[in-house]
């Protein structure tokens, strides 16, 4: 299982949090009743520890050998990302925010990747298309984190989350997103 | 030779078709009966336990790198479908599938035609199969092929079209408390369980 081990050692920060999203996770299979229960029950626990936590539940450890911590957004808008290489609207959106990274309009603001796939993937895909934001690979354990943030069951690809320079959750969205939607979250965070 | 017995033996001929041919639950049931000159039927079960056991056998070296790309294959799937309340079932959720195995996933929609509409849209080339069902009205499924990276092979995927309405038995478990499918965040569970 060294994939398995790749991903624990990669994710320290997700499995927490993969944790965190599995026991309300395992009663939402019972009945819709008990799903939408389990929602509210999930989405009280994930806005309590997201005000807590700001944008990173610990430090996060990129690609390109930068880790991110506590100290990296403290004073700055974040923009968190959630993407795959499998995911075809996602692909299509990372030259966009590649684009917005180094516009002055993101000058106080931190984009970070996070890759819902497995390392080598994101790394082929990155060799191809790089971008100049960090971007950490998650593994699929990373879709616990988007359940969280959007407080949804049910999942999709892209999620953006922007968080306003005092750390709290300010944007959400599924689908893509492009420069100017994230120019004008940003102005506002 | 006692009904016990050539159950048993019906079930072990039916697992291998199962895994080696790739037929069907039915197909392979109705097909070791007939080799066997039996007209005692195993149930879904017994068959699912000696599919367990010819894999364990004849396959373990290879199943469970096999089950985990189809699940992930899978579970992209269901991200990529998330509008329509994707549920995986079959060989892949109950942790039976090689590489031979359809990926059957469940799509819960109001509008039949949403699923297609959305292949379209996502210039995803698929094919519809109609058949009527035992009971009720027809059921409709798109089949789309995809090639794998991890396996360097072609996967099938099955999207049954379903009614919104029936979700609400969908996850009904079996005689032994093992539910037939479940959704993303279940089959992400199991990923992670390995």
């Amino acid at each position: 299982m060294s994939g398995l081990t790749r991903r624990q050692v990669g994710v320290g920060v997700a499995v927490g949090v993969a944790a965190l999203g599995a026991g309300a996770g395992l009663q939402a299979r019972r009945t819709r009743q008990a799903q939408a229960e389990a929602a509210a029950a999930s989405a009280a626990a994930a806005s309590a520890a997201a005000a807590a936590a700001g944008p990173l539940p610990g430090p996060l450890h990129a690609l390109d050998g930068r880790t991110l911590a506590a100290a990296d957004v403290a004073g700055r808008a974040v923009v968190l990302n959630f993407w795959a290489p499998w995911c075809p609207p996602c692909v299509r959106e990372m030259p966009e925010l590649d684009r917005f990274s180094k516009s002055a309009a993101a000058r106080d603001t931190l984009v970070i990747g996070l890759a819902i796939d497995e390392q080598p993937a994101v790394e082929k895909f990155l060799a191809a298309h790089p971008v100049g934001f960090p971007v950490v690979v998650l593994g699929y354990a990373g879709l616990s984190w988007v359940r969280k943030l959007s407080q949804d069951t049910n999942v999709a690809l892209p999620f953006s989350a922007v968080y306003d320079r005092a750390g709290r959750l300010a944007q959400r969205k599924f689908g893509p997103t492009d420069a100017a939607e994230l120019t004008g979250w940003v102005q506002h965070a | 030779m006692d009904t016990d017995r050539a159950r048993l033996e019906v079930a072990q001929t039916a697992a291998r078709f199962i895994v080696e041919d790739g037929l069907d639950y039915a197909g392979a049931r109705r097909k070791a009966m007939q080799e066997h000159g039996t007209r005692d039927a195993p149930g879904n079960d017994l068959i699912e336990d000696e599919v367990r056991a010819h894999l364990a056998l004849f396959h373990a070296d290879t199943q469970p790198a096999e089950l985990r790309a189809l699940r992930e294959a899978a579970l992209r799937w269901m991200l990529r479908l998330a509008e329509f309340r994707p549920h995986v079932g079959g060989a892949v959720w109950r942790g039976t599938a090689t590489r031979n195995s359809v990926i059957a996933l469940d799509l819960y929609c109001d509008d039949i035609k949403a699923p297609e509409i959305a292949l379209l849209n996502r210039g995803i080339a698929y094919e519809t199969v109609s058949e009527p069902a035992g009971r009720g009205e027809p059921s409709l499924t798109l089949v789309v092929a995809e090639r794998d990276r991890e396996l360097d092979d072609w996967l099938t995927i099955h999207l049954h079209i379903l009614d919104h309405d029936d979700l609400r038995g969908a996850l009904k478990p079996d005689a032994r408390g093992q539910t037939w499918r479940g959704d993303a965040a279940a089959l992400q569970r199991l990923l992670e369980d390995e």
